[in-house]
């Protein structure tokens, strides 16, 4: 009897053994999201193990981060050396969010809305943009908003095409995609006015804690309209 | 068979008695309520961030239902030798490490199918009410995937934390043990998604990456909340490598059931 029950708690341990090597040599640590790791600042890594296997909480914290300290930047008089620095940790929370979670959508709108007017990281945020477009494959968006701030800060026509065609190929793009990246295409410069309905059409999709933050750019854009009439 | 499902249900009873077990159960109930107030600070995709609330919560309940219920209730039978009172015959070692371990089994389902309710709650109110773009991807399966990839990943710590009672002398060793599983558990995952990065690797010695991969392959893939966190974003899930995982943390219940049973029948007591 002892002889049998040995027998069978071989066989139920090599089986156990056996799943257990058949999952870790097929799955090699499944990620979604493992191409994106290109980079570690240390606190991408702290936050990876503080998530640990729950990574789209560590995305929403960045998130939350970045909603605060973004309060802080536009609440506070700071200087312009606080301010840049400022921009640097809200890139670097967008950055991380995007890293553990690159479908995420509001990381795509902040990044946008609100870091992509910072000269100094205006091209990190359209790659950074880029990159979610291929993600969000279903989406229009992303690469919309994102080529309409290639032309119309950077100037960089060739990257802005590139992105409003990915744009006009998805589900449920507005014509407007395609006819902006023939325009661009034909190197026809766009003007303050599509700045400004640009403006507009972010306002629209940001909450109203960040209208402040738009209306004071669209404000200027039209100052700088009359100042040109 | 009848003596370990009394067994089993006399453990689920007694578990239940507990006040932790009670409190951790509600709080369960309560999370999907944390995570609707949570998801009020974001912009767009709340039902994701709801559901990543509920994701991270329902591996650590798991964790903290094993630490503060399953290794007091094993440290004082086998610590404070309350083992003899279910060891009587004709009741064998085996069939006692089944029952306790069905029952703590038992609980851990009621645990899950308390968050499951709760995540099918929130999905239920985002297909109703929500817009469009801000339940993109969710449906009812999203809900399952996140209680039963947590039931069955914390399973198997269940059975890690039987096997390190096989083989603890009392209820400090048992906790010590079990905390540093729980932890092993917990950051691998990451770890391991770190050192795939050149830039994070450069100068570490190749024999600490080796050691690494090694404890790695002892460990299960802990790593489900990958599944989850396609899915949650309308992603297909890969279910041959889903199944594959399932395949993974069976085998290693299996493993560690099996262990402990051998190496209790053989212990001092």
């Amino acid at each position: 009897m002892q002889k049998r029950s040995l027998i069978a708690a071989v066989f139920v341990l090599c089986a156990g053994v056996s799943l257990h090597v058949l999952s870790r040599h097929y799955m090699s640590v499944y990620s979604a999201t493992a191409h994106l790791t290109s980079q570690a600042p240390s606190a991408f890594l702290v936050q990876s193990v503080a998530a640990g296997p729950a990574p789209g909480l560590a995305a929403d914290y960045n998130i939350v981060a970045f909603s605060t300290l973004f309060y802080e930047v536009s609440s506070r008089q700071l200087s312009q050396q606080e301010k840049m620095r400022a921009y640097e940790y809200l890139f670097n929370y967008i950055d991380q969010a995007q890293r553990f979670d690159p479908w995420f959508w509001d990381v795509y709108r902040l990044a946008i809305g609100i870091t992509g007017f910072v000269p100094e990281y205006t091209r990190k945020v359209i790659l950074l943009t880029e990159r979610g477009a291929h993600h969000r494959n279903w989406d229009w968006e992303p690469p919309f908003l994102a080529g309409f701030l290639a032309h119309n800060l950077l100037n960089d026509d060739r990257l802005a095409v590139r992105l409003l065609q990915l744009s006009a190929t998805r589900p449920g793009a507005p014509p407007l995609a395609l006819g902006l990246a023939a325009k661009f295409l034909a190197g026809e410069k766009g003007g303050k006015q599509e700045g400004i309905a640009f403006l507009e059409y972010m306002r629209r999709l940001l909450p109203k804690e960040y209208h402040d933050y738009i209306e004071q750019r669209i404000a200027r854009l039209k100052s700088q309209n009359l100042e040109e009439h | 068979m009848t003596r370990i499902r009394n067994l089993a249900l006399y453990s689920f009873r007694e578990l239940m008695g507990m006040l932790v077990v009670r409190i951790t159960l509600t709080a369960a109930a309560l999370l999907p309520l944390a995570a609707w107030i949570f998801s009020e600070f974001f912009l767009m995709e709340l039902t994701k961030v709801q559901l990543d609330v509920m994701t991270a919560g329902s591996y650590l309940l798991g964790m903290v239902l094993i630490l503060i219920a399953v290794v007091p209730m094993l440290g004082a039978d086998i610590g404070g030798r309350l083992c003899y009172f279910y060891l009587v015959p004709p009741v064998s070692r085996n069939e006692y490490v089944l029952g306790r371990f069905l029952g703590a089994a038992l609980l851990l389902l009621l645990l899950f199918a308390v968050l499951l309710a709760g995540s099918e709650t929130l999905i239920t109110v985002a297909l109703e009410y929500a817009p469009a773009d801000r339940r993109h991807g969710i449906d009812w399966e999203t809900g399952l995937l996140i209680a039963g990839t947590a039931c069955y990943q914390s399973m198997t710590l269940l059975a890690a934390v039987f096997f390190i009672a096989a083989w603890a002398t009392g209820f400090a060793e048992l906790l010590l043990f079990s905390i540093a599983a729980c932890a092993l558990f917990w950051i691998m995952p990451p770890v391991l998604e770190a050192m795939k990065n050149p830039f994070l690797m450069e100068g570490v010695p190749a024999w600490i990456v080796a050691l690494v991969h090694g404890i790695a392959w002892l460990l299960p893939e802990m790593n489900a909340g990958q599944f989850i966190l396609a899915e949650l974003h309308g992603q297909a899930t890969d279910y041959t490598m889903l199944l594959l995982h399932f395949l993974g943390h069976l085998g290693y219940v299996l493993i560690m059931l099996m262990a402990c049973l051998l190496i209790f029948a053989r212990r001092d007591l």
